[in-house]
């Protein structure tokens, strides 16, 4: 067995003991110090303000989250998700990527439905949510390269077949329409290349929180054919896949390990990530309450 | 061993299996709505189930339906969505027999539903009217024509995209309509363009005041307003991208700024008829070492048009006339050049998924330019048949 083998069942042994539950009542998300001091047990990962240092680099982002509910329609609700300033560089890898904004938007009904707009409309039903994903602004590349990636656009057309009421759980289907330029680094700024995705490659997302926002894994993988306008169409692939587990909270703000992995078949590379984050701000998870215990007079 | 053709077929009867018990159920006659506008009263029966009742005195007809959405096997399954509340008269009974005594008659219908959505016989609500001016979208389609490098693309497709598109009226006190879009855009392929802008605003305006009125004395008396309805429109950050044999040209319009005068508003200012004249900064970035800044004046005369109440169908057409002035005479362009280009697009809503509408586009455009190297200054022609999904799109404001 490889040092490299060893080292990734080591560090999947580790997560596997770390993602078990501290609390057998995982409802329960506010812990008490003997002494009666508060401190928070779960955490909402979809709300903070992120730093990462990786094997892949040093970054961090905004990651907000939020739900939009009607009055008047109980049963809808959309689930909006925006990451913002999402970037990393150095570390072992000479690579850098940053993303200005991404977000994902879910409409979950309890009835699904399609409506043709006959004379008289017509309501047909359907087992899924609705929603896309979109992307702008995204910067990659290797480090006193003389080109890199821009991609300028990238949104999916999703249907999610979880129909969760809450961000814990995701499996969603979507196709992709993506535009990314290859920019060269000289005074002209000359546009080398670009790759279209015109809704010829499907996207396959899981996604899953414990209760406590203590795990999060993630797995998406893309294939399909793309374009260039220099090479013409090609076949596209993309793996990845992340686990993130909270370790340690500092002042109730969590430290977590970080696992990720990654595979390109335009540039055939598998990338490993190890790491930590820390979320400098984050919003308290609703459930917790860390108000002091009041004293009997 | 499951052979392919068997397997198609149990795909198919799985479909249909799914889609049609509740699509047949959509083929019954549709029953009568209540009207949102009229009183409807509740009442419970004798099993304590609560009902909806609306009788209009002019017909002499009362509809009445289950206060509750109903399941494919005719139960109460779950609350009314969108419904609007209704008094819940407990004390007093109904009082069916007197009123059929008054000649009032009794039909089934289906709860209220609010302007933009309706029922189906269940109870069950779902949108039927699509603000178009207020989403996400994004798109596909088979764009062919004869293009301005002189090739043809008979095999041309594209993908377009609007991440954000929103527009805000202010009200009959303060007729200002405000839109704004952003990063929104064409990709072509095969030959390779592209278009982008990253931000759009526009203001229409109705002004209460006129400009100038003028009253003739000819006979009685007759006042004449002149009305200039006056308007702002901007962009930044405008990227186009032309392939051709001769250079890779990536034209940057950094900002572009313009005043409007809308010719015809409808009365929400949703649709307009308008000449817009102003100036925009560029720089044309070519391969190789005509990269050049121009001044550029632009005059165009668009239409906007929603065709119905409901949003369904709607259509656009630009005409546009660009004179980029160079601050460095460039060999392929001298110190000016021309940019001309129409456009007729039309757009209509297919069907709804979730109330999200797919729909479906047709375009037809003709350009001419000097101003890109490798470009002949002929008119080239490019049409788009294509389909578009749309994310949020609220129901039209009603009036």
């Amino acid at each position: 067995m490889g040092a490299a083998k060893i080292t990734g069942l080591a560090v999947a042994v580790a997560l596997v003991a770390a993602s078990a539950p501290a609390r057998a009542d995982d409802t329960r998300c506010t812990g008490k110090t003997p002494a009666g001091g508060r401190f928070a047990i779960c955490f909402d990962p979809g709300n903070r303000l992120l730093l990462a240092a990786t094997t892949e680099g040093y970054g961090g982002g905004l990651l907000l989250r939020h739900i939009m509910l009607f009055d008047d329609e109980p049963d809808l609700i959309w689930k909006l998700e925006h990451e913002f300033l999402v970037g990393r560089v150095g570390g072992f890898s000479d690579r850098y990527d940053a993303v200005l904004y991404s977000g994902r938007y879910l409409r979950h009904a309890r009835d699904g439905h399609i409506v043709l707009p006959f004379a008289v409309s017509k309501k047909i039903f359907i087992p899924f949510d609705v929603g896309a994903d979109a992307q702008v602004g995204r910067i990659g590349g290797v480090l006193g390269a003389p080109t890199f990636e821009l991609g300028v656009v990238r949104t999916v057309a999703l249907i999610d077949i979880s129909r969760s009421e809450d961000f814990k759980r995701r499996l969603s289907i979507g196709t992709v329409v993506s535009w990314d330029m290859k920019v060269v680094h000289d005074p002209t700024n000359a546009l080398e290349d670009h790759r279209i995705v015109p809704f010829s490659t499907g996207l396959l997302n899981g996604h899953f929180e414990t209760k406590s926002g203590l795990t999060i894994g993630d797995a998406r993988v893309e294939a399909g054919k793309a374009w260039s306008a220099n090479d013409g169409w090609y076949s596209a692939l993309t793996a990845a896949v992340t686990l993130e587990r909270v370790l340690i909270a500092v002042n109730d703000r969590p430290v977590s390990l970080f696992l990720g992995g990654r595979y390109e078949n335009i540039d055939e590379q598998l990338y490993g990530e190890v790491g930590v984050r820390f979320a400098l701000f984050q919003r308290q998870d609703r459930r917790v309450n860390l108000r002091p215990i009041k004293k009997p007079k | 061993m499951i052979s392919p053709s068997f397997r198609a077929a149990a795909l198919c009867a799985a479909v249909i299996g799914v889609v049609w018990p509740a699509s047949a159920q959509a083929d019954e006659q549709r029953k009568a709505m209540m009207d949102r506008s009229q009183p409807i009263e509740c009442f419970k029966d004798a099993e304590a189930q609560v009902w909806r009742v609306q009788c209009d005195a002019k017909t002499k007809i009362c509809l009445y339906a289950a206060n509750e959405e109903l399941d494919s096997f005719g139960h109460r399954a779950k609350p009314l969505e969108r419904a609007k509340r209704c008094p819940m008269f407990n004390m007093r009974p109904f009082d069916r027999t007197g009123l059929e005594a008054q000649g009032y008659t009794f039909v089934e219908g289906v709860p209220d539903a609010p302007y933009g959505w309706t029922r189906d016989n269940r109870g069950r609500v779902f949108q039927i009217n699509f603000d178009l001016k207020r989403r996400m979208y994004v798109g596909g389609s088979y764009a062919p024509g004869s293009l301005v490098d002189g090739s043809s693309g008979k095999s041309r497709f594209s993908v377009d995209f609007g991440l954000l598109v929103f527009e805000h009226f202010g009200g009959p006190r303060h007729p200002n309509r405000h839109r704004v879009r952003l990063v929104e855009g064409e990709v072509f392929m095969d030959p390779f363009s592209a278009e982008l802008t990253l931000a759009h605003y526009d203001l229409s305006r109705r002004f209460l005041d006129p400009l100038l009125r003028i009253t003739t004395f000819f006979g009685q008396p007759q006042r004449h307003d002149l009305v200039l309805n006056l308007g702002v429109w901007a962009e930044a950050g405008s990227l186009e991208v032309h392939h051709t044999p001769a250079a890779n040209s990536n034209l940057w319009k950094f900002a572009t700024l313009q005043a409007t005068l809308d010719i015809w508003q409808s009365r929400r200012i949703e649709s307009f008829a308008r000449i817009r004249s102003g100036v925009g900064v560029e720089k044309l970035y070519v391969n190789g070492p005509e990269n050049r800044v121009a001044l550029t004046p632009g005059h165009a005369f668009e239409i906007d048009w929603v065709m119905d109440k409901k949003g369904f169908h709607n259509l656009r057409a630009e005409v546009l006339y660009e004179t980029p002035f160079y601050n460095d005479p460039a060999v392929v362009a001298g110190k000016r050049a021309t940019r001309m280009h129409a456009k007729l697009r039309y757009e209509a809503i297919l069907v709804a998924i979730n109330d999200q509408p797919l729909s479906l586009r047709l375009d037809a455009g003709s350009e001419k330019r000097s101003d890109v190297p490798g470009v002949p200054f002929d008119w080239a022609f490019v049409a788009n048949a294509g389909l578009r999904f749309s994310l949020w799109a609220p129901p039209r404001s009603p009036g």
